[in-house]
């Protein structure tokens, strides 16, 4: 295959790489604009979420086949990685961040790491308990989504990867409405702007900071089930790297922007498909990390972010 | 400049009083604390073995992603020494076992050799695990002498440093990629092949292994790639990979290995998945239809009966071992052995004796002698198949035969 | 009677020091130095094996990284999330030039001063963008600078081989003095000897203790003060005449070459190097030693360093359950006590970064926001 050629498969493959970085930049990005914080233990929700969605599919698909209609099996699985990781996403902030909102900036990111630990191991020792070691699990994608794909012009999209573009772009979209059109959008934007002021407005912060946790752990769940149908093999350690990654394109797009975060996902996974082609694979996050650094030496802001950018 | 130097400092004088007397207070809590922290280590290795008792250490990973390994050689470990303190241990004098977790990283690798080394008790060690822990532990074993078996450390850097304590029993990854090429070169008509490697010291030796002795076979190596470790989606990966490749060699663990072989059907590509020994391992089946007919290397083969009292053994405790179990059981039973020819055993008469021993494995074959380095000189490598979800064996190959 | 001749200087010789701002901080810092190699040295004489020397090893090694964090992070407020790239650095620059590799084999005193300036040089790399970013942002280009690092020394075995990849340098030479080998044999001083493993922990200490006295000389110094007011205000601290871009690069040149010259000395201990000792989670548990201890204080730094490294090998036995109990320990110091253990309660640390505060500061500076300031 001529190199060129493989350049819109390329393209393929990187898009849905880059709307699952998406989705999960989403959530770093509508804590930091509220609170000023980054959520390291945010790709842990994340692998929280895949878990969760691969536990309902066993559960639903292992009694005698409760379920085995495909579409059924995948709102449920969805359904059940966004409310495990919402309700994950909102028990954190409670019990590691709340305490610490008056105390120095440091504190936060550091027990945001520690909650990082906790939750990997959780689930670690869980696996440990129940099945004897914590390997990676493999996930039955074949029995959601049938095998095979589409074949555009020549470029192929496996079902997997055309819904994970689906899923995520819906989801996406209806983030976007929420934020410009509900009146919980409103009392977010307010309290991006201005927290102080937004309290005066009669706005519950605290119930807004809820609000921004449990939608951004949610989407990040919804991630975590679309991961582990695309990638069909799932572990405890999986949220670490894709954290980092998705935190690298919610700086990339401006962080504390939504449309930066999709923006900034997008070209991460398209330049790391890039970098895989064209250059070594080896060196394909090196590239992620130096256009990082890059984007950042030079627009500190990130590619959309401006000073005085309306957030969330 | 300079006065305000004299203010700022004049202004910090008093505070600085009180800070003294505080961190006065900080320097004995800092010194009491690590004295306990000694004493604390010192009484773990004083009471461990007491009365006589002889100890075998096994340093392996117990906790982290290797963790699984580790717990299987300790156990097999376990069995060897439970049978000869039934029939009344070395000389009247029980075995114990004592373990000591590496996590798989050199650091820590080299703290759990120094224990062991501490230990007047240890008089042989089995382990480690990654080639990236053995290495440097074997230089702490050597300033005490102690002798060290590794059951399954591959790179060819494990004994080739002329270190005389350390031994090996399994093949090296210079066996196991030479062997596969020139499986594929002698017994199949597949020339056309790709090689990925994961980064890791084993991944990369491995497929460098293979690399040399393919090109020399005549196989026409393609295109070369690397992934990482861990990661999920190697889409990209493998599409860049030219449609006619034959074969994709890959160095790496099994997950990564059966995700590999499952993607590179989503993208088209027709291969036949290879690798080495890190491959034969339960988790590659995971890969279900995708893994049919991949190609791998071992040291062990599938046990026959003669190794059925260990594996009745293994699952009474503990499930069903991999097809590692049966070599590390006999690693211990080689040291045991070893420890019973000897008359003093002093640590050096216990190096001596390994380096002399001939061994025959319970499930029969080869015996187990050491060369010059320390590696067995007839380990053997045992090609599989994967046929119908499950391990088939295919060939064995003798180091005559790929070398 | 006869004490009265000698009086006079006894009293004046505290007053001429107190004039002394200079002196009484040296003074203070040799005093506490002195605590340290105390301690150190009864470490020695008490340690029942190898074993614990070893680990008081590992001890001083992560004491002097978290010391040197703790400058760039404690007293400057500048978050580095990559800084064991700058130990890695430190320690490849000793495997490289002092191993079989590449057959070229230096004299450790050389290449100590010569790790601490690469990874100096690759401070001032890391402090460019930095002069441009700003708090979370800055977090994330120095991990960014970390992992680029580590991919980097996993990938130069290609096409030309530098650092082997990640088969890791192996063979790396003893340091020596003079014909005499640090670690090789046994030194005896009377009837006292010293294991090669004790050999190493006297390096160590020394090490420790050349950067404890620079990093107490430093916080008190013009410098280090303008460290500290930096951290509470930049704007304030540059109108008073204070140049920003410099105290900022000389905070990450100070803590890059502290951790070079560890990574120098770690390297020549461990005899081998591997990649995959500078990961990401490295530099975390090194920021946790410095949080855990006490943001901005040099003793918090060693007691961080002395907790996180003994607990993991008291609680050993636990196994699998370490690392869950580190996070719970993470999480509940920063909630019962957010400023470490041995931290003051300065109101100065803890101002900057408060909801309330951060409110006020917006309120001053309405356009002011989006990582620039």
């Amino acid at each position: 295959m001529d190199v060129l050629e493989s350049l819109p498969q390329q393209l393929v493959y990187g898009l849905a790489l880059g709307s699952v970085y998406a989705m999960i930049a989403l959530g770093y990005s509508m804590v930091y604009g509220v609170l000023e914080f980054i959520n390291f233990s945010h790709g842990e929700v994340f692998m929280v979420g895949a878990f969760a969605s691969l536990l309902t599919l066993t559960a639903l698909t292992g009694i005698g086949g409760v379920v085995s209609w495909g579409p059924v099996l995948l709102l449920l699985m969805l359904l059940a990685a966004m409310v495990a990781s919402g309700a994950l996403g909102v028990a954190v902030e409670r019990l590691a961040y709340r305490p610490l909102r008056r105390s120095s900036r440091l504190a936060p990111l550091i027990s945001a790491i520690g909650v990082s630990l906790i939750l990997q191991n959780i689930v670690m020792l869980l696996q440990v308990r129940f099945q004897g070691d914590s390997r990676p699990q493999f996930v039955a994608a074949g029995e959601v989504v049938p095998a095979g794909g589409w074949d555009v012009l020549g470029v192929r999209i496996s079902h997997t990867a055309g819904l994970v573009f689906g899923v995520s772009i819906v989801l996406m979209l209806a983030l976007g409405a929420l934020v410009t059109r509900s009146s919980l959008g409103r009392s977010m934007r307010a309290t991006a702007q201005d927290p102080e002021v937004a309290g005066l407005m009669g706005i519950n912060v605290s119930g807004v900071i809820t609000r921004t946790f449990l939608i951004g752990s949610g989407l990040a769940g919804a991630a975590g089930c679309l991961v582990a149908l695309y990638y069909t093999q799932i572990d405890y350690t999986m949220g670490f790297s894709a954290g980092i990654k998705a935190f690298a394109a919610a700086v990339l797009g401006g962080i504390g922007s939504i449309r930066g975060a999709m923006a900034g996902g997008l070209v991460l996974g398209v330049t790391e498909a890039f970098a895989a082609t064209f250059m070594s694979a080896a060196y394909k996050d090196l590239i992620a990390f130096a256009l990082l650094v890059l984007v950042l030496a030079i627009r500190p802001a990130g590619l959309l972010g401006r000073k005085t950018l309306e957030r969330v | 400049m300079v006065a305000n130097t004299g203010t700022g400092s004049r202004a910090t004088t008093h505070p600085r009083h009180r800070h003294r007397r505080r961190l006065a207070g900080v320097g004995l809590a800092v010194a009491a604390v690590a004295l306990a922290g000694t004493a604390c280590a010192s009484r773990d290795t004083t009471t461990g073995v007491a009365d006589g008792d002889l100890a075998i250490g096994v340093g392996v990973p117990l906790s982290g992603p290797y963790a699984r390994a580790g717990r299987e050689t300790v156990n097999a470990v376990k069995i060897a020494v439970a049978e000869i303190n039934e029939s009344g241990g070395i000389d009247g004098r029980k075995v114990k076992v004592l373990e000591g977790d590496d996590q798989g990283e050199p650091q820590t690798g080299q703290s759990v050799a120094q224990k062991f080394c501490d230990d007047d008790a240890v008089v042989a060690v089995i382990g480690h695990y990654n080639s990236g822990v053995t290495i440097p532990a074997s230089d702490v074993y050597q300033r005490c002498g102690l002798a060290q078996v590794s059951p399954l450390s591959s790179n060819p850097e494990v004994t080739s440093r002329g270190l005389e304590n350390i031994f090996r029993i399994g093949a090296r990854d210079d066996y196991m990629g030479p062997a596969l090429a020139t499986y594929l070169a002698t017994k199949t008509d597949l020339t056309r092949i790709g090689t990925i490697d994961d980064q890791s010291s084993y991944g990369v030796g491995l497929v460098d292994q293979f690399t040399a002795k393919a090109e020399q076979a005549g196989l026409d190596i393609i295109k070369s790639a690397a992934i990482k470790a861990g990661d999920k989606d190697f889409r990209a990966v493998l599409g860049s990979f030219p449609d006619e490749t034959q074969v994709i060699y890959f160095g790496g663990y099994p997950a990564d290995a059966a995700l590999l072989a499952q993607q590179a059907r989503e993208v088209g590509l027709d291969v036949l998945l290879a690798g080495g020994d890190g491959l034969y391992d339960p988790d590659l089946l995971k890969g279900g239809t995708a893994v049919e007919g991949t190609l791998l290397t071992a040291s062990a083969g599938n046990p026959t009966d003669d190794a059925q009292a260990f594996l009745d053994a293994y699952r009474a405790d503990y499930g069903q071992p991999s097809g590692y179990g049966l070599l590390e059981y006999n690693a211990a039973r080689l040291v045991l052995q070893a420890l019973a020819d000897v008359d003093d055993l002093s640590r050096d008469a216990v190096v001596d004796a390994i380096g002399a021993i001939t061994y025959e494995p319970v499930e029969g074959g080869a015996p187990i002698e050491f060369d010059d380095q320390g590696d067995n000189a007839n380990a053997q490598v045992h090609i599989f198949t994967v046929a119908d979800g499950a391990f088939d064996e295919a060939a064995v190959l003798n180091p005559d035969e790929f070398r | 009677m006869t004490t009265l001749a000698p009086s006079p200087p006894v009293e004046t010789e505290p007053a001429r020091r107190a004039s002394s701002p200079d002196a009484a901080s040296r003074r203070t810092a040799a005093k506490q130095v002195g605590v340290l190699v105390a301690v150190c040295l009864l470490v020695i004489l008490a340690a029942p094996s190898d074993y614990s020397v070893r680990i008081a090893t590992l001890v001083l090694v992560y004491a002097a990284l978290a010391m040197g964090l703790n400058v760039v992070v404690g007293l400057a407020g500048l978050l580095d999330l990559g800084f064991i790239a700058f130990f890695g650095v430190g320690a490849y620059t000793y495997a490289l030039l002092a191993s079989d590799l590449h057959d070229i084999h230096l004299n450790f005193w050389v290449l100590l001063p010569v790790g601490m300036l690469v990874a100096a040089m690759l401070g001032v790399l890391v402090g460019l963008p930095a002069l441009r970013t700003h708090g979370d942002y800055l977090a994330i280009v120095t991990l960014g600078f970390g992992e680029i690092v580590f991919i980097l020394l996993v990938n130069l075995d290609r096409p030309v081989n530098i650092t082997n990849g990640p088969q890791g340098v192996l063979g790396i030479d003893l340091p020596s003095i003079g014909g005499w080998e640090v670690g090789k044999e046994g030194v005896f001083l009377g009837a006292f000897g010293l294991t090669p493993t004790m050999q190493f922990f006297v390096l160590a200490t020394l090490y420790v203790a050349a950067v404890m006295y620079c990093a107490l000389r430093l916080r008190d110094a013009r410098l280090g003060r303008a460290w500290r007011a930096m951290r509470e205000s930049e704007a304030a601290t540059s109108s008073c005449g204070v140049s920003i871009v410099r105290a900022k690069m000389s905070a990450f040149v100070f803590g890059a070459s502290v951790a070079g010259g560890a990574g120098v000395l770690t390297a020549a201990w461990y005899g081998s190097v591997f990649p995959d000792s500078f990961l990401f989670s490295e530099s975390i548990k090194v920021l946790a030693m410095v949080v855990l201890g006490g943001i901005g204080s040099v003793w918090g730094a060693l007691a961080g360093a002395l907790m996180l490294v003994l607990m993991p090998e008291l609680l050993r036995e636990f196994d699998q359950y370490r690392l869950l109990i580190f996070g719970l320990v993470l999480v509940l110091v920063m909630r019962l006590r957010p400023q470490g253990l041995f931290g003051s309660r300065s109101p100065g640390i803890r101002a900057p970064g408060t909801l309330g505060n951060r409110i006020r500061r917006r309120l001053r500076r309405p356009t002011d926001r989006g990582g620039r300031s």
